[in-house]
């Protein structure tokens, strides 16, 4: 093991209890009651899961390229898989009640294969799905050509299926939206691949990070008063942020 | 990133982000079930339940309590089943 191994980073360890927070804040419609406040604070949260994968991503491919380039990587892969997997399937069967009546019980047998495989039953589960498949997948694309290209493709997939979003409500539709399957979310996972990748070569300064704050802000607001058909949480920027503090 | 306090106190904080992620979900649905259907909402006492800051500090505190508790029970040999996740 090296020292990029044994390197621990505890900011992402607090920003990843933060965004727990803040996820349950958007659960729970935190703030519903003054509308104005709560379209802030909606794009605030919105930033949870993006970072989420980016960090687990950047994570686990700290590891693999801190590696010689011959030597054997497939255990991280197994390890990382080995634990979601334990995780899934707790998961799986603490949710049974509720997915049963939220979902079963009015699923037809195509929606029910779709969502097992690809989807979710319930919301939450899609979450761990997402990381095994796109954590599979970057795997065998973590050589810098293929990680490119799939970069290049996972970001027009996003922007394909951020098109005229509309977030459904509906148990069964949310279930089968895009936003609940594995590669609406895969450009994030590439973002924090990238950075492990290119770490050392793009590392951003104080001076980058206020640009693209600003940046965000002034995105922000076009986004909220809804000058564009284009849906694409804009907050999502800042998922470069973690990465990019020493 | 250089942070003040001991790593192991930030090792505690992620593996209680992982226990609130999947707690919030189930004290969610039971939250609601209980607001629409065992609490009677005519009496205007309760209507501060309906309230999302409540619903939210009600949900982040009680996840907190279990993943403490379940992290708490985690010390002990027989009990420690996050072990499997690191």
């Amino acid at each position: 093991m090296n020292t990029a191994q044994k390197q621990y980073l505890p900011g992402l360890d607090l920003l990843k209890f933060i965004l727990a927070v803040l996820i349950i804040s958007a659960h729970c419609h935190f703030l519903n009651e003054f509308p104005a406040i709560q379209q802030w604070w909606s794009r605030l949260t919105s930033i949870a899961v993006p970072l989420f994968f980016g960090i687990s991503s950047f994570l686990f491919f700290r590891k693999i390229y801190s590696l010689p380039k011959d030597s054997n990587t497939s255990p991280i892969l197994i390890h990382s898989i080995k634990r979601l997997a334990i995780l899934f399937i707790c998961w799986y069967v603490l949710m049974i009640p509720m997915t049963y009546f939220r979902f079963y019980s009015v699923a037809t047998l195509k929606e029910t294969i779709y969502a097992i495989l690809f989807s979710c039953c319930f919301n939450g589960y899609w979450f761990i799905k997402a990381l095994i498949i796109n954590t599979t997948i970057l795997y065998f694309c973590r050589r810098t050509k293929a990680l490119i290209i799939c970069s290049f493709m996972a970001f027009l997939v996003y922007i394909y299926c951020s098109f005229n979003y509309i977030y459904h409500y509906n148990p069964l539709l949310e279930s089968l939206h895009p936003y609940y399957s594995f590669y609406y979310h895969t450009a994030y996972f590439c973002v924090g691949a990238l950075f492990a990748r290119f770490h050392d070569r793009f590392h951003f300064d104080k001076w980058h990070i206020g640009v693209l704050f600003v940046f965000w802000i002034i995105l922000n607001i076009f986004n909220n008063f809804n000058f564009f058909t284009l849906y694409i949480d804009y907050p999502h920027l800042l998922s470069f942020f973690p990465f990019s503090i020493k | 990133m250089k942070m003040k306090g001991s790593n192991s106190t930030f090792k505690y904080l992620r593996d209680m982000s992982i226990i609130l992620y999947m707690v919030q979900f189930i004290l969610i649905w039971l939250y609601d079930g209980a607001c629409n259907k065992w609490i009677e909402t005519d009496t205007v006492a309760y209507n501060i339940l309906q309230y999302s800051v409540t619903r939210f500090i009600v949900i982040t505190a009680v996840s907190i309590s279990i993943a403490w508790l379940i992290l708490t029970l985690e010390k002990r040999p027989r009990l420690s089943f996050l072990q499997y996740l690191h």
